[in-house]
Parts: C-alpha cells; sequence; structure tokens
C-alpha cells in the first residue's frame, strides 16, 4: 500500500454481516471477563424485576 | 429529580493495572482475534512495541464510587458508551481511574419515567497524563429507582 492510495476512501462500507443470535454462554464469558456481573444480563427474574423483558 | 444532586460530584481515583491475563479473557470473552492484544511477538513487531489493550477494556476498570449513588453496576443499565482516547492502552501500565457524573435527566417512558445519567470516566497514568475518557449513560428505570430515592 503506497502512501498516496489509502485502503479506504471516505463513503467505502463494509459487507454487512449476519451473526448467530446471542447465547447466554457468550453472556457470561462476558460478564466473567467485564466483571459486570449485573443479575439483568444472566438471570431471566432479575432481567423482570429490573423492569426488563428477559435477560 | 433526586439524582440531580449527584452532579458535579466526582469519585476518589482507583488505581488498575492493565493485566494481561485480564485482556486475553476479555479479547476472547469479546471474540476479536487481533493478535495485537495476546501475542507477544506481534505485537513487538508492530508500531507499538508492546500488547495492546482492547479499545473497551477500560469497562472493566474500578473506577470508585460517586458517594451515596450506591453500586452502579446493580441497578443501572448501560445506555451508550463513547470512548475518546489520547493514546493506546498499554498492557501492563497502571491507570489512575476515577468518575464524575456529569448530568441527569429523566423522559417520560411507556411504565413512568426513565431516568438519564450521564457520567465521565477518565483514566490517566500516575503522572497525571490522560489516557482515554468515556462518556456514559446509564439508564435508570423506574423499578431500580425506588431502591436509590431518598
Amino acid at each position: 500500500v503506497s502512501a498516496t492510495k489509502p485502503v479506504w476512501e471516505i463513503g467505502d462500507e463494509l459487507e454487512s454481516r449476519t451473526l448467530p443470535p446471542v447465547t447466554r454462554s457468550q453472556l457470561e464469558k462476558y460478564a466473567e471477563a467485564s466483571g459486570d456481573h449485573n443479575p439483568i444480563h444472566t438471570t431471566d427474574e432479575a432481567a423482570e424485576e429490573a423492569g426488563l423483558p428477559g435477560s | 429529580l433526586p439524582f440531580r444532586r449527584f452532579v458535579g460530584e466526582r469519585s476518589e481515583a482507583v488505581s488498575n493495572v492493565v493485566e494481561k491475563d485480564a485482556v486475553r479473557k476479555f479479547a476472547e470473552a469479546i471474540g476479536d482475534p487481533n493478535p495485537l492484544y495476546v501475542n507477544e511477538e506481534a505485537a513487538k513487531a508492530s508500531r507499538y512495541g508492546r500488547l495492546l489493550a482492547p479499545p473497551t477494556f477500560p469497562r472493566t476498570f474500578e473506577y470508585g464510587e460517586v458517594e451515596g449513588i450506591g453500586p452502579p453496576g446493580q441497578r443501572l443499565i448501560h445506555g451508550e458508551h463513547r470512548i475518546r482516547y489520547e493514546r493506546p492502552l498499554f498492557v501492563g501500565e497502571e491507570v489512575s481511574c476515577s468518575v464524575e457524573v456529569t448530568d441527569y435527566y429523566e423522559k417520560e417512558g411507556q411504565d413512568g419515567a426513565l431516568g438519564f445519567l450521564i457520567s465521565e470516566r477518565v483514566g490517566e497514568t500516575l503522572e497525571e497524563e490522560r489516557i482515554f475518557s468515556m462518556l456514559d449513560t446509564a439508564i435508570v428505570t423506574p423499578a431500580m429507582r425506588e431502591g436509590i430515592e431518598p
């Protein structure tokens, strides 16, 4: 790549990707790694108590 | 709006270390395979010369608590995070972190007023050089507010 020709031009877009549904195990892994143990992310009861529809 | 009384309050700064293991775990959890987070050799050969932390890694830090607001993680929902870096965050460095409540307002929602608590979190070196600042919106539902309002 030369200095005069950038890899990206203004207005370029990445192709869209469809990812599989978010899983509970992903949420648990992130909660563990981020230290955010807010139960609204991992248990349905806590989410409902907080006025949220599901975890 | 009882939460307004927190606006302008800042926590005592807390020291955090960017641990190599924590970065590896975090990169794995977010599914980011960038070798600059985990591979020493790749990091050394890069323009940075050392391992980096992923951009959203500062979420894992302790920022101290604004007095009276309680442990935020238990009661608040994340609404927005915006992180501005002055330079990359490196594995192994010590970061002094604090949080200030900068605004609070409410909007009428379906089940009562929703609160929006705006905070600014900052990370600095021990020499007070700014590394990042993070604008952070937390949403406070009426059910959550019950536990916190006097």
